[in-house]
Parts: structure tokens; C-alpha cells; sequence
């Protein structure tokens, strides 16, 4: 499983431009809202506070598997839509790079690895990605 | 996705085991199934191959989710399970590293044998296949835009993509093979194997819809019935195991008229409607209902609609649309390991339910989605939601359901070739 931590707010929307990006959300339901940097009541929260800071954030996703290409499948951009606020980890953001090529895509969280845990020690280990 | 490829050759994981050794096979059911490596169809092939060699295998294990901690230490605890692994010397993990960590760590005195190595996190295509996309920190692959397919990276790594009858130089021949006589042919079977996959595997198809080769038989849908000579009545072919000498009928006017009579009783006791279904094209009810040639229901519908259970985040229970096969509650038992969905009340009002009857979200669920692919029907799936407008209200979303996935899987094993 891939667990990620979200990126601040602040950061998220220092990639937005209230004036040009039209924002559609997509959430993983999967890893992403297992590590509780996802799903769609983190999405909401997200979406509303968003618009509440002026961006123009049109409608918002929550698929199981961003990181398989059916699941992106349901996903169906408006003509108008430019960028694509992604809570999904690398994976997801590589897919829609791949399937929806020409948009913006603003990732909200980070990969962080695997991470193990010992039940015992409580003792973690984790396994870093490149990205 | 977690990108997982083969590090060991057959031999060498034969020199990692003992002929004393007592076996559990033990697989993931998620990333490690799309790699081409897990799921059920390869522990049996692993089985086969160490039982062949003389290898005592005395459990296959699929988990839903191997990287979850819960899942995999209520192994130690299950009531059916614990006797089994209190036995069991050694463990072949099918999975991830992180998988084989936490099995290693959950069963600290046993033999816990890593067959992969994990590259990293990746996507999974119907068309291109599985591709690596954001590589581990310790290996030697970088973050390429649109991804590394995995050929290329056991190609790079000397690691393998394929399973390990692939390593063999011809086919396995399965020891133990008896003749029966299926509608008149004569076919080998593996004696003491199940006769409906034996019947599937030789091409006679047995429609069914409670049966699944990961999870132990019931027979409760009463669909596989075949005639075997010298039997009374008719057997739930799915119940029985097959015997030397045997001589089975599975379709002639009886049995297609008893099959369609289970499937019109199916059909008048709950509500069974396409065009409102996320099953779409899999739904296994209605495939039958369509080979059976059945156009409307013929007996009177007797039943009360229940309300649908969406207060988890990821799995929505729709009763109304439920066969009562339990494959659901036996995935929950034997893959979950969490026994959380049982059935409940009697007679027309029995139901699949969540812990004590209470809402799913309130349950035990671990969400490791086994239920959901099991549910031959649209009575369980998963959760995908689209939102929009000044409030931001969610509606459902129809479309392509993970659930209704064996297409890209049998798409996914064809790039893997």
C-alpha cells in the first residue's frame, strides 16, 4: 500500500490561478483514503475551501483505482476544464498525465513508501520512492 | 499499484524448502495477482508443482489485502486457521515485500520464504499493460514520464515477470489423473478435485453462481446440478469431488428445466433491475437468465424493497439485488479473515448483514473489497461518486466498476504473455 502525506493548503493553491484554471477534483477511495489523505469527505473539504478562496473548482470525482485506466474511465472532464486536482498518490497523477494529456495536474499529496510496522516494538520501517 | 517481480527460480525455491517441511502457500489477491505472480489460479499452480516434487502443501491462504497488519494477524487467531499455521514450518509468500515483512513479523518462528522483489508503485492498463512509475528509492530505476513496463524492468533487474511454471522446460502433468465420462466423452480428471472446475477445464461449462475456486463449496444456488450414474437425484457438481469411473450428465431436459426454474424463483424473490444496475454486462444472473432464454418473470413477485447500506466510504450493499449465494460472507471468512458479514432472520426475510446488523460503516470492515468481488451480482460494489454544484451533493456514478473487472484482467494476462 502507498501511503502518502498531504501537501499544505498554501502549497496546493500557489499552483492554482483563480483567473484561468477551471478545476475538476479526482480522489482515490483506495491507499489515498486509507492513509486519511483522501476520499471523498477530504475532497469536499478541500473543494469548498477552494472556492471559498476564489477558485473556480466545477465538479469533483471519487474513483477506486485512479491508478488503473478503467477507473479513469469515469471520468469525464467538462470542455471547459483545464486542471485536475489530484488526491491520489505518483501513480494516479501518471495516469491522468497519460490519459488526459493537455491538463494541469495538481498533485495534494506526496508519496511516502511503504511503510511495516512491528506490532510487538512498534518499530517502523519505511521504503522511500523517487518521487 | 506496488510493482512486484519474481526473484527466485523454481529449484531455488525448492532448496529454500525441506520434504518435512509443512507448507502454507500464501498469496495477496491485489497488486501482486495483476503483476502475474498471486491469486488463487497461481497457488494452485505452485501447489501442484511442489506436490508433484514431493513437497507436503498443507494450505493455500489468499488474503484480500496482504499490506494490511489486521488482516494478516488475525491469521494467527482465526478459529479454523490457527490450528494450520500452528503446524505449518514454513510460509511462501505470493506478495509484495511489504507483504512478506508482515508475514515474516506476524509468524517470527516459522520459515517465511520471499519469492519478489518490489520495484516501486505503478499503473496498470488494459492496453500497455503493467508499467513501473515511481521506482523505490533503492533500486536502479528512475521516475520516467509514462512509466517502465515490467519486462523491462525484470529484463534490467535479472528478475522474472512470469510464474514459475514458466521456468519448467515442458508443461506440468498433474499426477493422479482418473478418467470420468462427462456427457458421454471420456476426459481425464484429477481424482479428489473438484468435479465442476475438473467439468470447466475440459470445456463442458456448468453454469453456477455460488461457486468460486478461491473459496470453499456450498453448493447453495442449486444452478450446477448434474446426474452421475448410479446416484439418486441430482448433485451440486460444485459439492462434489471427483472418482474414478465416473459417468456424469450435465445438461439434457431435466436438468436445463430445474436450472430454470432456480433462476425464475431467483428472479421473482428480490428485485432484478439491469438498467438500474452498476453490474452492467458481468453480472453472472443475468448471463444465465440469457442463456436460459427466461424474457420476463414467470411467477409472481413477492417482495419487500430494503433500503441500500452507503454509509461505508468505499462499499455500497444493495439487499434487494441479493441471490443469497454467500459467496460474500464466505470471501468475508475465508479471504478477509474478519468474519463480519453473516446471514440474518428467517425465511423470506433472510439477509446478508454487517457485524451485529448494523451499518456497514459501524462494522469491522477492514474494506479489502473481497465481498465486493465476489458478489456474482449487483448487491455489492464499490463506492465511486461524482460531485458537483453549489453544496457539492454526491450522485452515484455508473460506468466502468472495478468489480466488473475480469475483462482487463483476461486483457491484463495477454499483455503479460
Amino acid at each position: 500500500m502507498n501511503r502518502t502525506r498531504a501537501v499544505k493548503y498554501e502549497a496546493i493553491a500557489g499552483q492554482l490561478d483563480k483567473e484561468k484554471d477551471i478545476i475538476t477534483m479526482v480522489s482515490c477511495n483506495t491507499c489515498v483514503r486509507l492513509a486519511k489523505t483522501g476520499g471523498a469527505a477530504k475532497m469536499k473539504e478541500l473543494a469548498l475551501q477552494l472556492r471559498k478562496d476564489g477558485f473556480q473548482v466545477k465538479d469533483g470525482f471519487v474513483i477506486t483505482l485512479p491508478c488503473w485506466d478503467y477507473s479513469l474511465d469515469n471520468v469525464t472532464l467538462h470542455p471547459t476544464i483545464n486542471t485536475v486536482v489530484v488526491m491520489g498518490c505518483s501513480c494516479a497523477c501518471a495516469n491522468i498525465a497519460v490519459h488526459r494529456p493537455g491538463v494541469k495536474i495538481v498533485p495534494t499529496v506526496v508519496d511516502r513508501g511503504t511503510v511495516v510496522e512491528d506490532l510487538a516494538t512498534h518499530k517502523k520501517s519505511f521504503r522511500g520512492t523517487k518521487r | 499499484m506496488i510493482i512486484s517481480l519474481r526473484t527466485l527460480t523454481y529449484d531455488e525455491l525448492k532448496e529454500k524448502l525441506s520434504r518435512e517441511d509443512k507448507i502454507v502457500l500464501w498469496s495477496c489477491d491485489t497488486c501482486i495477482r495483476f503483476s502475474g505472480l498471486g491469486g488463487i489460479s497461481k497457488l494452485q499452480i505452485l501447489e501442484d508443482l511442489l506436490v508433484n516434487d514431493g513437497y507436503p502443501v498443507i494450505r493455500k491462504e489468499l488474503l484480500g489485502v496482504s499490506c494490511v497488519d489486521e488482516l494478516v494477524e488475525d491469521r494467527k487467531f482465526d478459529d479454523v486457521k490457527k490450528e494450520i499455521f500452528d503446524q505449518a514450518t514454513a510460509i511462501v509468500v505470493l506478495g509484495c515485500e511489504e507483504s512478506w515483512e508482515r508475514v515474516h513479523l506476524a509468524f517470527p518462528d516459522k520459515k517465511v520464504i520471499q519469492v519478489t522483489r518490489s520495484f516501486g508503485f505503478g499503473n496498470i492498463s488494459e492496453e500497455r499493460g503493467v508499467f513501473l512509475t515511481n521506482p523505490f528509492q533503492d533500486t536502479d530505476f528512475d521516475a520516467v514520464p509514462g512509466g517502465i513496463p515490467v519486462d523491462q524492468v525484470a529484463k534490467q533487474s535479472k528478475t522474472f515477470h512470469t510464474f514459475f511454471d514458466a521456468d519448467l522446460e515442458q508443461p506440468l502433468q498433474p499426477s493422479h489423473l482418473v478418467e470420468i465420462t462427462v456427457d458421454g466423452k471420456t476426459i481425464l480428471a484429477k481424482e479428489g478435485a473438484n468435479l465442476l472446475e475438473e467439468c470447466q477445464g475440459n470445456g463442458f461449462p456448468i453454469p453456477h453462481l455460488c461457486h468460486m475456486p478461491s473459496l470453499f463449496p456450498t453448493g447453495a444456488c442449486r444452478m450446477c446440478l448434474v446426474k452421475i450414474q448410479g446416484r439418486r437425484g441430482l448433485a451440486a457438481s460444485c459439492c462434489t469431488l471427483v472418482q474414478k469411473g465416473m459417468q456424469v450428465t450435465t445438461e439434457d431436459d431435466e436438468i436445463k428445466e430445474d436450472r430454470r426454474i432456480t433462476l425464475e424463483l431467483l428472479l421473482s424473490s428480490q428485485e432484478h433491475n439491469c438498467l438500474t444496475c452498476v453490474k452492467e454486462g458481468e453480472c453472472q444472473l443475468r448471463t444465465l437468465i440469457r442463456d436460459h432464454s427466461i424474457t420476463a418473470p414467470r411467477l409472481g413477485r413477492k417482495f419487500q424493497p430494503v433500503p441500500l447500506d452507503e454509509s461505508s466510504d468505499a462499499i455500497v450493499k444493495d439487499p434487494n439485488r441479493c441471490i443469497l449465494c454467500g459467496r460474500c460472507v464466505r470471501a468475508c471468512d475465508e479471504i478477509a479473515g474478519k468474519h463480519n458479514l453473516s446471514f440474518a432472520h428467517r425465511g423470506n426475510r433472510v439477509m446478508v448483514v454487517t457485524g451485529m446488523d448494523q451499518p456497514w460503516a459501524e462494522s469491522d470492515c477492514a474494506t479489502c473489497m473481497a465481498c465486493v468481488y465476489a458478489c456474482p451480482t449487483g448487491a455489492l460494489y464499490e463506492k465511486m461518486l461524482y460531485f458537483d454544484g453549489a453544496e457539492w451533493k454526491p450522485r452515484k456514478l455508473f460506468g466502468q466498476y472495478y468489480c466488473n473487472r475480469s475483462h482487463l484482467i483476461n486483457a491484463i494476462k495477454d499483455t503479460l504473455k
